[in-house]
This record gives C-alpha cells, structure tokens and sequence, in this order.
C-alpha cells in the first residue's frame, strides 16, 4: 500500500470516539483522502450529505452512543456509495444483510482498512478534471468486499 | 310235528306265527295255552277233557295231551309235547241217542256253551291283543326308563362339570380381582403422573384422534376432556407450527422421534417434541406429542447471548480507548520512563472506572460517585470540597467522562492546586435545563492557588486533559466546556446533557 492511495477521494467518518475518530481522519488524510466529518452522530453525517457532500465511500461505527448506524447504512447502499463497518461487537451479531459488508473489528488495525478501501476502490475510476481541482469518481457496480 | 298231526292244524289268518297256540285248529286253541301255562308255571302235565272239533263235517272228539319233552321235567327247558288223540265220530244221531234222555234242555245247554265257548274265544283274542299292547308299553316304559337312567347320569356328569367349571371361575375370578386392584392401582398412578407433569403431553392415535392428554395442553389446544376421540386437526391450537398434523404423519410413516422449537401466538417457545406410540407388545399405535414451555430457557439464552455481545463490544472498545490512550501518551512524552508513568495511571483510572460500571450495571452510576473514587485516588482529600445533589449518569458517559476527571485531578495534584502547600480545589455539580429543553448536568471544577501558571501550560499531560475537555467531551458526548487557566487558579465547566 502505498503514500497517498486514495487521493482525493471523499470518505465519510462516522465515529463516536473521539480519540478513534481523530486517528482515522489522520490516517485516512495520509493517504490523501479528503475526510467527510467525522460525525460522532449518524444525523450529522445525514446533514452533511443533504449539503451536497457525496463521498466516495463511508466508514462507520456500527454502535454510535447506544444507537445503531444500520439505517445510514442503508441509506448510502442504496444509493450506490460502498460501506466499512468498524465495531466492537462480534461479527455474529450483524443482521444477515449486512454480513456482504466489510467489517472492522475494534481496535481498528489501519493498514487492514487501507486494504479493504484498496479493494473496494480496485472498481472505482479515479479521474482528474481540466482544472485538476474536482474529482469525479464513478463507483463499480460491485459492493464492497465483493 | 308227526306225520298226522296236519289234520289239527289250520293257522289263523294274518301274519305266519311261530305260536303252536295259534296254529292249531280254533277249537284246540283254549285249552292248549291253558295246558302249556299249566306246563311252563307249574310243570304240570294235562290231559284235556274231549273236546268237539268239526273235522270235514264230522265231529271228533279230541283230548289234548300237554306235557314236558323226552319226560324230563327239567324246570329250564322249555320243550313240550303237544298229543292230540283223537276219538270217534260223534253224530247227530249219536248225539240224538244220548240226547234222548237230557232231550231240549241239554242241546240249548249245549248251544248256549257254544255261544259262551266263542264268547270266551273273542274274549280271549281281544285279551291277547291287550296283552300283546301292554307287553309293548311295557318294554316301551322300559326303554323310556332306560333313557331316563342315562340321562340322569350325564345329568350327574354335567352336575360334577359344572361343579369344577365353577370352581375354575372362583380362581379366576379372584385373579382377575388381583389384576384389576393392580390396574386400578397404575391408573391411578398414571392420572397422578399426569396432573403432576408441569409439561403438555398429548396422545393421538392412529388416525390423530385425541387420546389423553395433560392438563397443560389445554394451554395450546382448546380441547376439552370430552374432545377425546376427535380428530387433533379439528382444533386450532396456539402454535406458530402448521407442520403439525403433516410432522405426525411423517412420523407415523418413519418413525424417527421429531424434535421442533415452537413459539406460541402469546410469545411463549415450546420445546415440541413427537415420539412414536408404542404399545406393551410393541405395536406402534399413534403418536405421543410432548410440549415444554421453554420460553424461560429461551429468554436466560438471549439474554446470556446479548450479555456476551455486549462484555466483546466493551472488552474492544476498551482495548480501542487504551490504544488511543497510548498513541496519545506516546505524542506526549519525552522518553519511555514518562509514557510508562503516565500511561499506567491512565490505565488505572480506567481500570477504577470499569469496576464501577460492573457493580453498577443495572441502575445509572452517580456522578458523586466518579468524583469521590478519582479524589480517592488522589489521596488529598482535606483541601477537596465536593458538592453536588444525586444523579444518575448515562452508562455510555462515564468512561470519557472519567477519563477527563482523572486528567484534571492528576493536573492537580501534580501542577495545580493539590501541588501547591496551600491551594484548595472545588468541585460542585448541579442539574440544569439546557437550551434545547432537555436536562443536563453542570459541573464546575475551580482550583485556588494553582502552582504554575497559564505561561507553563504547553506541557503533555495537561495537552491530554485540555484534548479530552476541550474535543472529546464535545465530540463524543456533545457536551460544552471551557477551560481557562488563570493566573494562580483554573476555571473548567462541563456542561453534559443528560
């Protein structure tokens, strides 16, 4: 994995921990991504994207302050943007659809979520503009970890 | 019979008789059955008087000689010898001659012992045929009475039959008596057995009719005792389990025991179990359906697993805050000796705070308390005021929140008030209504005689304790906070909705 692997692409951080949520943003930006939050509440991060944000993918904390993130979850699946999961529960306890989603078990190792991101953006055409200053990203049509 | 005896002879009509009686000519007959029965029963000879016998119209007179054969008088033998002598002719002249004297009286004599004569014969005839009849009925009675005899023996015989067949029901009877005491005895064992099984059980024959069931069927089944006999598929039961009737078909046809987990319409989980019926002969008829309310055992389950989730959800995100924790420490520190220092007092009050989240996971954890185990901690309690009401923190709050107390004691007690000889540290709390209409707890941390100043605030552990303040309180639990460091004293507010 090399320095900057996800060069200007949006990444939606949705982190309830602020110390967790701090350190993926520093690593997310040192692989040049461009970090959407972190939001420490799924509602946050659904006020960022109906302000026109549009990430390329999302890393989520499944348990967010006692609720669950599954419905954002959802939210960006149907509209075509992969998801990780990070948690500190056990895979057994992910609802059977959202076993095909990437997981991330606590405490997060960043060179696995480099791979994974790797994997998932293998599918995804990272194309420069005219200006070079806008990105425009096409996602696969493969979900995450497919 | 000799040569001339034919001319006494003229049988009677009728079948042919082997009666010398009834051979002889009629005239002859009387006296000759009187002077056998004179022979046979008194061994007597006789010699009759003469007596008048037509013979081609002439009348002789003819004596009739009776006696025993060869003259051997022998009571046993029953031969006789009949002699017919004969004399001369009578005629009527003759009979004229010698009338002459006697004249009409002696021949209306005779005619009258003519008339008489055969009077007697028929008298006689008809005596024979009455006697011939009474001889029959005699032996007719005889027989009768013979069968009278045997009938009466195997009377006797069925009697003494009878008698043992009885005796054999008596023994029976008695051991059918012992039988019935001892099923009487197991049914009611069995009707106890039933009553006292706290679990459904249900028998269905052959064809699913009800059998018997327990008391704790009629949970799942409206069935009544008097349903017994009645098809099961004729009732609705509680269950979430249409394969019911179809998996005690299957059963029937293979046999091998079927075991499901059910759960009722009311919520309820039932441990449904159906076994092949078999009987004491080991014939299969019908199916036995057990079911045992295992909803208890269901929930203890859910609840241990949900348990087990929620100790990995807590156990990682506990090594994922030390892990912060450690990066943090290590930005830090000047050398290895200060990490591990400041490292292990972190990992102590995290260690504190996880002992109290244990004990106190089914109610909240109170904020005085948090307070009073990170001042314990710190050992410097006479210049510590701590004063605040009763309340009861949010779970997920405590650990940031404790990890931010043990962060301002421990500036404390190593630059701030605690440090200095004469400094005093305040901490008082209280419940608010926040601006958006929800509750919240507001805390003010004041310390008084700080040792160092804001100008020698850059230093790590308080960078830590400021970062925690200052952007993880804020981010993680969206409280408000300031911190400001004067000089000589510390100012610090937490305002954390509740």
């Amino acid at each position: 994995m090399t320095g900057r692997t996800l060069q200007d692409v949006g990444i939606l951080v949705v982190e309830d921990e602020y110390f967790i949520a701090a350190e993926l943003e520093r690593a997310l930006v040192a692989w040049g991504a461009r970090v959407i939050g972190p939001f420490s509440r799924s509602e946050q991060a659904r006020v960022a994207l109906q302000q026109g944000q549009s990430p390329s993918a999302a890393v989520l904390d499944i348990n967010i302050g006692g609720t669950l993130i599954y419905p954002l979850a959802e939210e960006l699946r149907a509209a075509g943007i992969p998801v990780v999961f990070t948690t500190g529960y056990d895979v057994s306890v992910i609802p059977a659809e959202f076993k095909t989603i990437p997981l991330l078990v606590k405490p997060i190792e960043f060179r696995q979520l480099t791979e994974i991101l790797g994997r998932t953006f293998r599918g995804i055409e990272v194309t420069g503009t005219a200006d070079g200053n806008r990105t425009s990203v096409s996602a696969g049509r493969g979900r995450p970890g497919d | 019979m000799s040569d001339n005896a034919g001319r006494f002879l003229q049988p009677s009509g009728g079948l042919l008789s082997g009666d010398v009686v009834d051979l002889v000519r009629p005239e002859l007959r009387f006296e000759l059955r009187s002077a056998l029965n004179r022979l046979y029963e008194q061994n007597m000879p006789t010699l009759s008087l003469p007596i008048m016998v037509r013979f081609n119209g002439n009348q002789h007179r003819v004596h009739v000689l009776v006696r025993g054969a060869n003259g051997v008088e022998a009571p046993n033998l029953r031969h006789a010898v009949v002699m017919f002598i004969e004399g001369e002719e009578v005629t009527d002249q003759v009979a004229v001659a010698d009338g002459h004297a006697t004249g009409e009286a002696v021949r209306r004599l005779t005619q009258e012992l003519e008339l008489t004569q055969s009077r007697l014969r028929t008298v006689r005839e008809e005596s024979d045929a009455a006697n011939e009849e009474l001889r029959a009925a005699n032996e007719e009675l005889q027989s009768i009475n013979e069968e009278y005899r045997s009938t009466s023996e195997e009377l006797e015989t069925s009697k003494e039959e009878l008698q043992s067949i009885n005796e054999e029901l008596q023994t029976v009877n008695s051991e059918l008596k012992l039988k019935l005491e001892t099923i009487s005895r197991a049914h009611s064992d069995l009707q106890n057995l039933m009553a006292a099984t706290d679990f459904g059980t249900l028998f269905l024959d052959s064809m699913l009719r009800i059998k018997r069931f327990t008391n704790r069927v009629t949970e799942l089944f409206s069935i009544t005792p008097a349903d017994e006999g009645r098809p099961i598929t004729d009732f609705a039961h509680q269950l979430d389990y249409d394969r019911l009737t179809s998996d005690a078909r299957t059963l029937l046809a293979d046999l091998t025991p079927i075991q499901r987990e059910v759960q009722s319409r009311s919520g309820r989980w039932y441990d449904v179990r159906m076994r092949p019926y078999r009987t004491v002969d080991d014939k299969i008829d019908g199916v036995v359906i057990t079911f045992v309310d295992i909803t208890v055992q269901k929930q203890a389950t859910e609840r241990l697993d949900v348990m087990v989730g929620e100790l990995q959800h807590r156990t990682r995100n506990l090594l994922a805050v030390v892990q912060s924790i450690a990066s943090q420490t290590i930005e830090r520190s000047a050398d290895l000796k200060e990490f591990g220092k400041g490292f292990n007092e972190r990992l102590s009050a995290l260690s504190r705070v996880q002992s109290l989240l244990s004990e106190g996971d089914t109610g909240g954890i109170s904020f005085a308390a948090l307070v009073r185990l990170e001042i314990e901690a710190l050992g410097a309690r006479d210049r510590v005021t701590i004063d605040g009401p009763d309340v009861a923190l949010p779970l997920g709050t405590i650990q940031t929140l404790a990890l931010a107390l043990h962060e301002l004691a421990t500036n404390a007690r190593k630059y701030g008030a605690l440090a200095s000889a004469s400094g005093t540290l305040v901490i008082r709390w209280e419940v608010r209504s926040s601006s958006d209409g929800g509750r919240c707890l507001f805390i003010r941390w004041s310390e008084d005689g700080t040792l160092e100043t804001s100008g020698k605030s850059a230093k790590p552990e308080g960078g830590y304790g400021r970062v925690l303040i200052e952007k993880a309180l804020p981010y993680t639990l969206g409280a408000k906070t300031t911190f400001d460091l004067g000089e000589g004293k510390l100012r610090c507010t937490i305002e954390l909705p509740l």
